[in-house]
């Protein structure tokens, strides 16, 4: 075989082209996606936009309000950064964080395996323990999720509620009773209540403070009934480079929560104070 | 049922506010897919064979997925290859090139259907195949163009509402939100369908009326 020869020009061009890709590689090594934040001025928080409390549109321009915009605020106001809350579909959401979109998520992103493989969280900012919403006339037919064999279910795609649905599901057909009729997922859950006012679901599931908005606007017509699913709770979700960042909103939810403040935005949105344990829950 | 007015009232200001950014979105695509569609279908009649066989395989492509996944498809892969729109951009770039690949067919069809005499007397005449397309065929095939284009052109405001899936602040997107506080999923769904039947009713007079001053041949 022909060695190859190289001559000096092409030697020097290699050599400056692994010196190069040495810095680059080295540089990269510190994490700035803090400094960027900084200096960006904006931090953009992708969340979802039709799930109030956490995030809804209110006023002209659709302006996304609510517990997740004020927190937002509150953890980034000390470097001089406000935030940009971006409406998205949920389920592509982690997709849509690694598309560049944003740089943070929000709208109550519950602890999971998968989603730990995916992205790094920060450490509890609001209990979202999932609970059921019924039409009033059935509160006393269904006390639990298992009162449900037989009936139909309506979850939100890519949303706990789907897990705990089908777990349950397949929890009831191996003890060999009945399980559900349908578990029917829906993009968002406005479809999903609407459904259950007209009869086509027997229950939504969602997390306790979404559906006690759903009763606050329409009361008398639904019942809430809690503890469907085990104690859950949701933190903030950033790109797995982005350790500075999220080390950034740990310190900045202890400090909201040692001055008091964390708790009174929760009364405000969801008429209720959280405890929040100080570590990410094991999963 | 019990109808609540004061929806009407709140919701009004900002499904306008909604109709406005439908309205620049499908203005935007509609000049870059028309523009887009006319190279095409020009492309499309050329001489050359893989010009032609590239056009073939862009309209079969469009034609073949759904609008919803060519969306999709724009919004997740540009960044990937380094093409970083906002959201806004990447939604009327998808709608505008679905928008080209049914042009392309329009402009093809209706210029390839004007009488060959024109083509042969072109010829005779010693024009080359560009300057035939470009100055005797294109001015005479925009009249049976209307029709079509217009059909297009109505689907595409439409289908604008598709761009909701990917955080556009569109008609559809700000119907969302008031349904997601108001609970009244029927009342403002009436409503979103009058503002489209609008708009649309707008383009198709737009159109009836060039078409009346157009000169037939």
């Amino acid at each position: 075989m022909e060695t190859m020869k190289i001559d000096r020009r092409q030697a020097a061009i290699m050599l400056g082209a692994t010196g190069l890709l040495a810095a680059v590689g080295s540089a990269r090594a510190a994490d700035d996606s803090l400094e960027k934040i900084k200096k960006a001025g904006v931090v953009r928080v992708g969340c979802e936009a039709e799930n109030p409390p956490f995030g809804f549109r209110q006023g002209s321009g659709g302006k996304i309000v609510g517990y997740d915009t004020d927190l937002a605020t509150a953890l980034f106001s000390p470097i001089g950064d406000h935030p940009e809350m971006i409406g998205t579909e949920w389920a592509s959401i982690i997709a849509t964080l690694y598309a560049g979109r944003f740089d943070i998520i929000m709208s109550g992103m519950t602890y999971t395996k998968e989603r730990a493989a995916r992205v790094i969280f920060s450490i509890p900012y609001v209990d979202v323990s999932f609970a059921m919403l019924i039409r009033s006339a059935d509160k006393d037919k269904f006390k639990s999720l298992e009162d449900l064999a037989g009936h139909k279910i309506g979850v939100e795609l890519g949303s706990p509620g789907a897990t705990i649905a089908s777990g349950l599901d397949e929890k009831l057909k191996k003890s060999g009773r009945k399980s559900f009729e349908a578990i029917r997922t829906y993009s968002e859950y406005p479809p999903a209540y609407l459904a259950l006012a007209q009869g086509s679901l027997d229950a939504v599931l969602n997390v306790a403070p979404s559906l006690g908005v759903v009763l606050r606007d329409s009361p008398g017509k639904y019942v809430v009934v809690q503890g469907v699913g085990p104690q859950k709770w949701a933190g903030i979700a950033s790109n797995k480079e982005n350790v500075e960042l999220i080390n950034f909103i740990n310190q900045g939810i202890r400090r909201l929560k040692a001055s008091g403040e964390i708790y009174t935005l929760q009364e405000k949105w969801f008429g209720f104070k959280m405890p929040l344990p100080d570590e990410i829950p094991a999963l | 049922m019990a109808i609540d007015w004061g929806v009407y009232v709140s919701a009004l200001p900002i499904l306008w506010e909604g109709t406005i950014a439908t309205l620049e979105i499908s203005f935007c695509a509609i000049i870059l897919g028309t523009l887009g569609g006319l190279v095409l279908g020009i492309l499309s009649l050329s001489a050359w064979g893989p010009a032609r066989a590239f056009v073939r395989g862009y309209v079969d492509f469009i034609r073949g997925t759904p609008l919803l996944v060519q969306i999709f498809l724009v919004f997740f892969a540009l960044p990937v290859v380094g093409i970083s729109l906002n959201e806004t951009w990447s939604g009327i770039a998808a709608l505008s090139l679905n928008c080209a690949g049914y042009v392309s067919e329009i402009v093809r069809g209706t210029v390839s259907g004007v009488e060959e005499g024109q083509s042969d007397a072109a010829k005779a005449i010693g024009m080359t195949r560009i300057q035939t397309i470009v100055y005797i065929l294109v001015p005479q095939a925009i009249r049976p163009m209307l029709p079509a284009m217009t059909n297009e052109l109505i689907s595409l405001i439409k289908n604008s509402s598709l761009l909701s899936v990917i955080a556009v602040y569109e008609l559809m997107n700000a119907a969302k939100g008031i349904i997601a506080t108001d609970f009244v999923p029927f009342q403002i769904y009436t409503l979103v369908a009058i503002f489209y039947f609008i708009m649309v009713s707008l383009v198709a007079s737009l159109s009836r009326y060039v078409e009346r001053r157009l000169p037939a041949w």
